[in-house]
């Protein structure tokens, strides 16, 4: 991976030269081909990212990289700077300093092109409360710019077992049922990348079933997802690398393969105190 | 040609959302309506109104009306955006700013709209106008709405994102 790029040359109305073939069409999504890529390329990319609010540091020197069709779990205390990173690299936040890249494309400069590529599922749905299920889906479909939207806002709405709540408005819809419906809406444009904030929240047995193999169909489709959880099991068993935050800094990064469960119980006791 | 034709598709998208937002929830037609209502009555008693001042008087009247009433609902299509973290959902899409603008600008457009549609009527009956006066007064209250509605979605969009609401 050459770091030293000149992003002044990169042309800011395509992705990079290596994710041509994923069948990125920015200006209309085709949700229904995501083909794999040639290779494992980057799709996420941080160096020495840094964000502070209101001269209170959060970030503090992140460098990350997130390999096409990986699957990253984000693990910290409460505050420790999960979900800022992921409001970065959902482009709802700007990076105080450093650089982010998503499929090569500068997040700072590129950030309309960067939101076609991210889905996002946070604590906060995202969602209309007075508009019905499928409504909101429409909504987005039109603000992603996908083709067929209806057709794929109820093949998801199925898919995440929400047919018969259709034309019920959120409001009426029970926390899970709402974590479903966001977990539609994030994956509606077929995202590159999801980014998925303590996904599990609010679901039951069933529910975790399923966003388990949500997870299992994106990255077969060569996507990528790079989540942030409490739960060390899960982060191990759905994830390929596992970065540890504490106090805006990576504490470790090591691939889930090299560790055991006990072994990160024990260094996320020593280091989450 | 099709980068336009998305613009619009987008802006529509928007528009539709607020509308039907609207139209479900009522608070801000309402809320605009009454007050409006409310504005042309009280003056109407209080000003000790007769042929020769009801000329010089009345249109002040008719505006307080429409920028109050306008104000009251310019602050809520953004603060409903605002609360709960759904203008980020806004922001999320790959949407071009001048689309949220546009349609938000549209959609404020058409809510003073109605208010004045409800209201003008009631003032021509207040202030003892001819009816024909509403077709004079149509081309100054849309060109007046147009101005209003420009500068008051931009200022409540930023009244909103420095939460001094």
């Amino acid at each position: 991976m050459n770091v030293q790029r000149d992003v002044g040359e990169r042309s800011k109305e395509q992705p990079d030269e290596k994710y041509k073939d994923t069948d990125l069409d920015t200006a209309s999504t085709n949700v229904h081909v995501v083909s794999t890529p040639i290779a494992q390329s980057p799709i996420v990319e941080i160096q020495n990212l840094k964000k502070s609010y209101a001269f209170k540091p959060i970030l503090r020197g992140i460098d990350l990289t997130l390999l096409q069709g990986q699957r990253m779990a984000v693990l910290g205390s409460n505050g420790a700077g999960k979900t800022t990173l992921l409001r970065i690299l959902a482009c709802l936040d700007k990076p105080t300093s450093g650089t982010v890249r998503i499929a090569g494309l500068d997040l700072t400069h590129n950030p309309q092109h960067v939101r076609q590529l991210t889905g996002l599922v946070a604590h906060q749905p995202y969602l209309y409360e007075e508009l019905t299920a499928l409504e909101n889906l429409l909504f987005f479909g039109r603000m992603y710019n996908v083709t067929k939207a209806r057709e794929r806002a109820i093949d998801l709405l199925q898919r995440v077992g929400l047919e018969r709540r259709i034309q019920e408005r959120v409001s009426a819809l029970s926390r899970g049922q709402v974590q479903r419906l966001a977990w539609a809406r994030a994956l509606l444009h077929d995202p590159h990348l999801l980014l998925l904030d303590e996904p599990e929240t609010g679901l039951d047995h069933n529910g975790n079933t399923l966003i388990d193999a949500l997870f299992a169909e994106h990255t077969h489709r060569g996507g990528s997802v790079l989540f942030t959880t409490h739960q060390l099991e899960r982060a191990l068993l759905m994830s390929e690398q596992i970065v540890l935050l504490s106090g805006g800094r990576i504490a470790l990064q090591r691939a889930s393969a090299d560790l055991t469960l006990d072994e990160l119980r024990r260094i996320y006791s020593e280091v989450v105190k | 040609m099709r980068d336009t034709a998305i613009f619009w598709q987008q802006v529509w998208a928007i528009l539709w959302k607020d509308i039907r937002y609207e139209l479900r929830s009522t608070q801000t037609w309402l809320s605009m309506g009454m007050f409006a209502l409310l504005v042309l009555v009280i003056f109407n008693f209080t000003f000790d109104l007769r042929v020769n001042n009801v000329k010089a008087v009345a249109p002040g009247v008719l505006w307080i009306a429409f920028i109050f009433a306008s104000l009251l609902g310019l602050g809520r299509t953004i603060a409903a955006e605002r609360e709960r973290s759904i203008l980020d959902r806004l922001l999320l899409t790959p949407v071009d700013r001048k689309v949220i603008y546009l349609a938000k600008l549209v959609g404020n457009m058409l809510c003073i709209g109605v208010v004045e549609i409800v209201a003008l009527p009631i003032f021509v009956l207040l202030f003892n106008f001819d009816i024909a006066i509403i077709g004079d007064l149509i081309p100054i209250v849309l060109l007046g709405t147009v101005g209003l509605a420009s500068i008051g979605t931009l200022f409540s969009v930023m009244a909103a994102a420095t939460r001094a609401r």
